[in-house]
């Protein structure tokens, strides 16, 4: 117990529900927990434990039919939950203030950055000492608050859409700081960046954290990033918090089976070392099946008469073998998702050559036997299936499409698809409607859906990033057993090494359009060449070891 | 959510049901309505007689009964503007569709041409178009048409731009899928509340303009139409000689046109987008609880019994993709 640091925001039994033209549902159950000024309190859960809700309700910013139907949240003298909106506007930005979800949607796209920071400022002026502030000291504010972000003065005038998603992402935790609050919020702070800018940002605000003394309540979903981080986590599950505790506490104690799993998830690649093939692709026998040589993408830019040329790929050679998995590791904008478009003819490169077997491909007279055999996972499962038609339909317009079948026989072969992703049994879900089912199910739909036609290449488009840690594990297991089953090329497109490791024979890297390194998966894991790929390796958010936690935040452990 | 699930919605909401009666009443007057009446353009009795038993509404100048000239006026009408508003929307779905989905050279000489036809006035040139081509009720449709299509081909391309970077849209054409089969059967189901909001401003508009066109003499004065009504309670003094009920039934009809389909178009926006309609159903949920909420986002008092009825994982999996 530590009573003796006063806590800065205290909720307690906080109920959250949702309205709907029967009933009330419980979206947030009873939810307590304290927050101490100075700390950083982690609130951890997969989507659609309520975490956003809580945050809702706290900020006060929920809709219809959201509403809070219990509980307190003392913040100060004041319980947020009831308090008038004029005396909540006095809290927000100068006692209180939010990092949202992502910085590429909340900075208004028509204000330059010193515009957003002004109108912050000049909302809040009645609260600060001066009543008004000059131009001149206005300026001089806002600078500074960007060196604590390590942005420089330059990015001033700049419109957000000229930033780098880190960089918008820096303006709006400094937006956050300006009038000095004692606590802020950060909704997911960084799941839209890459692993070196997410780790690059979050010793950034630990750092401001431990100069200004604030407090943080941080909700994310990604477990290994608090454990380093956080001074204490909570766990939510379907809108109860089922636990609060410290890191150390989190990885050494015994826990409640879903927690033990979340952690036990991101702690490490699956693979089990002892059965790795070990095969250099450049082994005789080893039948090369889809193929590029020099591979250049450019897309013009600009109005009818000032056209300029963006490139996106820089020349990229890529060879693909019969039976193996490649990972194609890359940070957003390093050229990924163009390549695979231009894998499966999607769009035709600038210039370079592609062919699949010993065949030459074109992609303005795409074959159907092509199609057939080159078929594609997406990243979003949600947005892969069309929702005006049903399971049915997704999987037979392959089936029908490549193979001459009966009603009767399309049908039968597409439950055997959906068994053989683990949709079972296949009846309960093949009249359904995508919206019907779950992330995870759709995913898999997706999967049996590209191998309908009997592909010899699959090209993954991060095809667990959108799903939570706990099925992530089970839909690689799947797609393993797959391409072991029916001797599939998979190139996997990720931006997350721990994936990549757990499921690749080879590593590519791209950056910036050109392929850095490429070699075994042991190969580059255990010595990375380039400087790009030792940094990628460092940043990526793993749980630390209990043993070296306990050491390093033992000046700072406190205990429920 | 179901294909037809929300074209019955249409009808449970009470704006659209409302318009459809409306419109449905004025349709059957103007199918079944010329059985009942005598022959409006003979003249029966003394001009200008004011509303009687014998003349319900009347005479105009002409001794012409204004009762069967208003109903049998509502057929061609109705027909001119039902007929315009089909085809724009099928024109300008096709033009607008080929030009957002396919792109490149396609996309630009169609953008252009449609680009002409949205900087042209539309009424002046009808009204060149009208006074040149021969009077009838298919030049008329062919005016209107011609000044209508590029909005909808504009409004229908960009929507048509959105979905095409869609991964569903794509992974249908991944899988081998037709050209055509992508545009009718992946793309087409989601612009058909759209298409369905364009056919029905389109069809207000062309009444509009057809009454316009025809009351300033642009139209066949041989036929029966409520804009030729118009144009002959004008031609015979009505305003000066206070002959009212010579245009005022006319009027009538044309602002219920109007009337009822605004009310189906409102209630096609309520059901197709349902955050319109949440917070009015929210604040009569409270109201049925007993609780009036002082501000929007404040905490409420319950009852425990109504409250925890669902459990959070069953609304985590309503919720699904909104969450995160």
């Amino acid at each position: 117990m530590n009573k003796s640091k006063s806590a800065l925001l205290t909720v307690s039994e906080l109920s959250v529900g949702y309205l709907d033209e029967k009933e009330c549902s419980t979206a947030v159950d009873n939810v307590s927990f304290d927050i101490h000024s100075g700390e950083l309190f982690a609130l951890v859960g997969e989507s659609g434990c309520g975490k956003s809700t809580l945050i809702g309700a706290l900020l006060r910013t929920l809709r219809p039919p959201g509403v809070i139907i219990g509980g307190r949240a003392i913040f100060g003298e004041v319980d947020l939950l009831t308090a008038e909106e004029e005396r909540l506007s006095q809290l927000r930005w100068s006692e209180l203030s939010l990092v949202p979800q992502s910085a590429m949607n909340a900075l208004n796209p028509v204000l330059s950055v010193y515009q957003q920071f002004r109108d912050v400022l000049r909302a809040n002026e009645s609260s600060m000492s001066a009543s008004t502030m000059g131009e001149q000291r206005l300026i001089t504010t806002v600078t500074e608050a960007l060196e604590l972000v390590e942005l420089s003065a330059d990015v001033l005038n700049l419109y957000p859409h000229q930033l780098s998603g880190g960089m918008r992402q820096r303006v709006a935790i400094a937006l956050a700081l300006i009038l000095k609050p004692d606590l802020i919020i950060m909704d997911e702070p960084t799941t839209a960046l890459d692993v070196i800018v997410q780790a690059d940002i979050m010793n950034m605000v630990i750092r401001l954290k431990d100069l200004f003394g604030f407090s943080i309540l941080l909700i994310t979903h990604d477990l290994p990033l608090v454990l380093s981080l956080a001074d204490r986590v909570g766990v939510m599950r379907d809108g109860q918090l089922l636990t609060i505790a410290t890191p150390v506490q989190l990885l050494t104690q015994d826990l409640p089976p879903y927690i033990a799993q979340l952690i036990e998830v991101s702690k490490a690649p699956m693979r089990s070392n002892d059965s790795e093939p070990s095969i250099s692709p450049e082994e005789e026998g080893r039948l090369l099946t889809l193929s590029a040589r020099g591979l250049v993408k450019e897309y013009r830019q600009g109005g009818l008469w000032r056209k300029k040329r963006k490139r996106i790929l820089n020349g990229v050679n890529l060879d693909l073998y019969r039976g193996e998995t490649l990972a194609l590791v890359g940070a957003s904008g390093s050229g990924k998702s163009t390549l695979a478009r231009l894998l499966t003819l999607m769009e035709a490169p600038t210039s370079g050559t592609l062919s699949l077997g010993q065949v030459p491909l074109n992609a303005h007279r795409v074959s159907l036997s092509f199609r057939a055999k080159v078929q594609m996972v997406f990243q979003d499962p949600f947005g892969a299936l069309n929702p005006v038609h049903n399971i049915a339909y997704h999987l037979q317009r392959p089936l029908k499409l490549h193979h001459q079948l009966s009603d009767l026989e399309l049908r039968r072969r597409a439950l055997e698809l959906l068994e053989s992703v683990g949709l079972s049994p296949a009846g309960d879900f093949i009249d359904r409607h995508p919206h019907a089912l779950s992330g995870g199910q759709r995913q898999r739909v997706c999967i049996a859906r590209a191998l309908a036609s009997e592909p010899e290449v699959l090209i993954a488009d991060e095809p667990t990033s959108m799903l939570d840690v706990s099925l992530r594990e089970e839909l690689l297991t799947l797609l393993r057993g797959l391409i072991k089953d029916r001797n599939l090329s998979l190139l996997l497109i990720t931006h997350d090494l721990i994936t990549a490791q757990a499921l690749a024979d080879r590593v590519m890297i791209l950056k910036e359009g050109m392929v850095i390194e490429t070699g075994s998966v042991s190969q580059v894991f255990s010595a990375p060449q380039h400087p790009y790929t030792q940094q990628l390796i460092e940043a990526t958010p793993r749980p630390p070891d209990p043993v070296h936690l306990s050491t390093s935040s033992s000046a700072n452990t406190s205990i429920i | 959510m179901n294909r037809t699930s929300w074209l019955l919605d249409i009808w449970y909401n009470p704006k659209a049901r409302c318009g459809f009666l409306i419109l449905g009443g004025l349709a059957s007057l103007a199918i079944f309505g010329p059985l009942f009446v005598s022959d409006p353009s003979l003249s029966v009795a003394r001009p200008h007689l004011s509303p009687s038993w014998t003349h319900l509404l009347g005479t105009t100048g002409q001794g012409q009964d204004v009762w069967a000239q208003t109903v049998v006026g509502a057929g061609l009408t109705l027909t001119i503007g039902f007929t315009v508003g089909l085809l724009v929307t099928v024109i300008g779905a096709i033009i607008g569709v080929i030009s957002g989905y396919l792109g490149g050279l396609t996309d630009e000489l169609i953008t252009a041409l449609v680009n002409v036809f949205l900087v042209i006035p539309g009424l002046p040139l009808a009204i060149i178009l009208a006074a040149y081509l021969p009077t009838g009720p298919l030049s008329m449709v062919a005016i209107l048409t011609v000044t209508g299509w590029a909005w909808t081909a504009r409004v229908v391309r960009a929507q048509t731009m959105t979905l095409r970077g869609k991964d569903f849209v794509r992974s249908a054409s991944l899988i081998g899928e037709p050209l055509w089969r992508i545009i009718l059967v992946e793309l087409l189901p989601h612009m058909a509340s759209l298409l369905l909001s364009t056919f029905i401003g389109t069809t207000i508009y062309a009444i509009g303009a057809q009454v316009g066109l025809e009351f300033l003499g642009l139209g066949d004065m041989g036929s029966v139409t409520w804009g030729t009504n118009l144009y002959w309670a004008a031609n015979d003094q009505a305003l000066l000689t206070r002959a009212w009920w010579t245009y005022v039934p006319t009027g009538v009809g044309i602002a219920l046109v109007g009337f009822s389909l605004a009310l189906i178009n409102f209630g096609l926006d309520e059901v197709t987008n349902p955050r319109l309609s949440v917070d009015r159903i929210w604040r009569s949920r409270l109201h049925q609880l007993g609780v009036t909420p002082t501000s929007l986002t404040a905490k409420v008092e319950l009852r425990s019994s109504t409250a925890t009825s669902n459990s959070a994982a069953e609304i985590a999996n309503k919720r699904g993709v909104r969450d995160e």
